[in-house]
């Protein structure tokens, strides 16, 4: 205190009780304070702690489902690579086989009972009294000598006016009826089985699905 | 007996505890204000600390993002490498059989 007065020993132990009594309180206010502070950390730290690996564990979660995803997606696209490029070899083997299967001509007595048995069906199919064979030129000898041996040969007529890897078609004389038994054709027709066979045939044993 | 003060003193006594009484109240006001600013620092700590979760989630995720996403790549390198061994396999297996392939389709083609 700064007044310069004469106060009584009573007055001085009142007022020094006053600021005691302030001093108290005082500490309470703060000790209150402190204690209520740090209850807000303990519990912010306490919140943000739990938020926090919330946070993480979901956002973990979250990465692991897109990585099973991601690798889901990497198998199936590699799958689809290996599967096409394994059937653009079937196919290619196909689409280029046709040249390959004129040799049958050099397997003279597979290729004679081949054309054998056809010439006799597709005669019989087309059912009328007068046939046309179409045939490459290199079979007109061949074709000629099998029909020699077949009844009606004499309603048969050839013509070696195909360019074909093998076998033959065969028309009626008003070309409303036709049959078609070249080797092209009948490739042509098989293609859908046969890729599956040639794909058992070379690959089968390789598990593209086990990969 | 104690005695009477007088007028003046007892003015004086009064001014003086006046004086203290007042210096108390200063005190205790100085007390609120310093506990108001400690629960106000406490909050904004309070904030903070939710602010630094926050960043940390953000960096340990970005961190596992990070992870995930090498392995994925490691995971696409793997594969890519197994493909293209695949596709040796398939080319060689290819070529083995390619004569065969042709016996197999006039064969089929030449079925009855």
């Amino acid at each position: 205190m700064t007044m310069h007065l004469v106060v009584s020993e009573a007055a001085r132990n009142m007022a020094q009780a006053i600021l005691r009594n302030a001093e108290d309180q005082k500490e309470r206010i703060l000790l209150e304070a402190k204690k209520r502070a740090e209850e807000i950390m303990r519990e912010a730290e306490k919140s943000a702690g739990e938020r926090k690996a919330k946070l993480i564990e979901q956002g973990k979660e979250d990465l692991d489902r897109f990585k099973e995803q991601e690798i889901i997606k990497i198998k199936i696209e590699f799958k689809r690579k290996l599967y096409e490029h394994a059937w653009s070899l079937i196919d290619s083997v196909i689409s280029n086989v046709a040249s390959s299967l004129e040799k049958i001509r050099e397997q003279k007595e597979v290729y004679g009972s081949f054309m054998s048995t056809l010439l006799a069906n597709s005669i019989k199919l087309i059912a009328e009294d007068e046939v046309i064979i179409h045939i490459d030129k290199r079979d007109e000898s061949m074709v000629r000598e099998l029909i020699e041996k077949l009844p009606d040969s004499k309603r048969i007529r050839v013509m070696p006016d195909l360019s074909t890897a093998g076998g033959f078609t065969v028309t009626s004389k008003d070309n409303f009826k036709e049959v078609d038994e070249t080797i092209e054709n009948r490739l042509g027709l098989k293609s859908r089985a046969l890729r599956e066979k040639l794909y058992d045939f070379i690959f089968g044993d390789l598990n593209v699905e086990d990969w | 007996m104690t005695p009477l003060l007088s007028k003046e003193q007892f003015d004086k006594e009064l001014e003086y505890l006046m004086e203290a009484e007042k210096q108390g109240r200063g005190i205790i006001e100085a007390a609120r204000k310093e506990s108001e600013k400690m629960l106000e620092e406490a909050r904004e700590k309070a904030v903070q600390e939710e602010a630094k979760a926050d960043r940390e989630v953000d960096e340990e995720v970005k961190r596992y993002e990070e992870e995930v996403n090498n392995e994925i790549e490691k995971y696409r390198g793997i594969c890519e490498e197994k493909m293209q061994n695949f596709l040796r396999e398939l080319e060689k297996r290819f070529c083995n059989k390619k004569s065969d392939v042709v016996k197999l389709v006039l064969q089929e083609v030449l079925e009855k």
